[in-house]
């Protein structure tokens, strides 16, 4: 063994167990995402359904600072942005240079999610009564609707923590076993300067 | 979600006015005119993936992804359609007869469905009935009329290369007119525009995402 595998050896184990705890139990997951201020990441998402042959595949990136800032913006195939800021949620569609408001955004049920994004991203999977959080081996957060009328439109919602404490990997969405959508983090930036314009209305 | 349901409630609703008078074309002419009235429409099994957006009565707009497997041999219709966020807020399927198997809110509604699947055959599939009359327009453009027992459907072909099409009830009222513009060569649309006529008018924009020949 030579001296720098001497030196490595408790730097990994140490580090392991940080990686480990993250994600274990309820208390971690806060304690590590009370020091989020600000996200800030690519995504990339797949729509799986029966009348499909391959997933449709949506791209885009999301801006998120505390307490309940949210800019979920689609850079393909639509290019649309989705602004959750002060409590008012709003969606806006840009089609060349112009930029229209869509009216029927904050129906959209869809947004119930990006609001528990928001909550998730502080560590709090537990705050909305609807969904019943559990703990799962391996990182695993199973968001499971405590009322048939949700149930009916959500079935459940896995969402895969990353290694990297703080940082959620994954959000899969079932509505059946046959239509879920997953959406996959990357390039995932914390705690940066992420300019409050880009919450405000366009 | 109200939004994407009131534009498919939009569908029940009509208004007057009448169809104009085609000057008849020589029987060459108006075999050609034919061939290019259904070159818009799908020829065979084929899953087009469109965005949509619908305006409202009043201007309101809502946006949505609309996946549709049409066969032009069968009649047969499914069509999914779902928030841009991904969320399935409608799975309907007709052939002869109207299944629903998820509609979330009003949009688990028949009549409000079936008035869906009315709009998605006219623009998808070539008008059903036969050839009653085609020629020329007092502008010029070519126009072929198609009747049926539910009515008349006119197809016009502009010389800008764009192809309108209008349906008439059997009062010659008209109910929709679809535009269907930047037409590839092998015939799906790029962008098709429709609207509904009377009070309670709605307008849909479809813009093409993926098309493939299912076989």
């Amino acid at each position: 063994m030579n001296l720098n595998t001497v030196f490595r050896c408790p730097i990994i184990l140490v580090l392991s167990l940080l990686l480990v705890s993250w994600g274990d139990t309820w208390d971690q997951i806060r304690k590590t995402a009370r020091d989020i201020t600000s996200v800030e990441a690519e995504f990339v998402q797949k729509k799986h359904m029966a009348i499909l042959a391959k997933p449709l595949v949506s791209k885009g990136k999301l801006y998120f600072h505390v307490p309940r800032s949210l800019r979920w913006e689609y850079s393909t195939p639509v290019n649309s942005i989705l602004l959750m800021h002060e409590g008012t949620v709003t969606r806006y569609i840009k089609k060349g240079d112009s930029v229209t408001k869509d009216s029927s955004a904050r129906l959209q049920s869809m947004q119930i999610v990006l609001q528990e994004i928001t909550m998730w991203m502080k560590g709090n999977f537990d705050a909305n009564p609807g969904f019943r959080p559990e703990l799962m081996p391996g990182r695993i957060i199973m968001l499971t609707p405590r009322e048939k009328s949700m149930s009916e439109i959500i079935q459940r919602i896995e969402l895969r923590l990353s290694s990297r404490p703080g940082v959620i990997q994954s959000v899969r969405i079932y509505e059946s076993e046959k239509s879920y959508t997953v959406i996959e983090f990357a390039n995932v930036k914390m705690n940066g300067n992420i300019p409050d314009s880009l919450f405000r209305a366009m | 979600m109200k939004a994407a349901a009131a534009i498919v409630m939009c569908a029940c609703a009509v208004s007057c006015a009448g169809l104009p008078r085609i000057t008849p074309a020589g029987a060459p002419e108006a075999s050609e005119l034919k061939k290019k009235s259904v070159s818009p429409f799908l020829k065979g099994k084929w899953r087009v993936v469109h965005s949509i957006q619908g305006t409202l009565p009043g201007g309101s707009t809502a946006d949505m992804i609309g996946v549709t497997i049409a066969s032009s041999d069968t009649g047969a219709i499914r069509s999914t359609l779902m928030s841009i966020e991904g969320l399935v807020l409608l799975d309907a399927e007709f052939n002869k007869s109207l299944v629903i198997n998820r509609g979330i809110g009003p949009l688990g509604r028949h009549d409000l469905v079936t008035g869906m699947m009315r709009d998605i055959r006219l623009i998808l599939f070539a008008p059903p009935g036969t050839m009653a009359d085609a020629g020329t327009l007092a502008d010029g453009d070519g126009a072929c009329r198609y009747r049926s027992d539910d009515g008349d459907v006119l197809v016009l072909m502009k010389k800008s290369g764009d192809i309108e099409v209008r349906a008439y009830d059997r009062s010659a009222r008209p109910l929709r007119t679809v535009r269907f513009m930047d037409i590839r060569p092998g015939g799906i649309p790029k962008k098709i525009e429709l609207e509904s006529a009377g009070l309670l008018g709605y307008s849909l924009r479809l813009d093409l995402l993926e098309a493939e020949k299912i076989r």
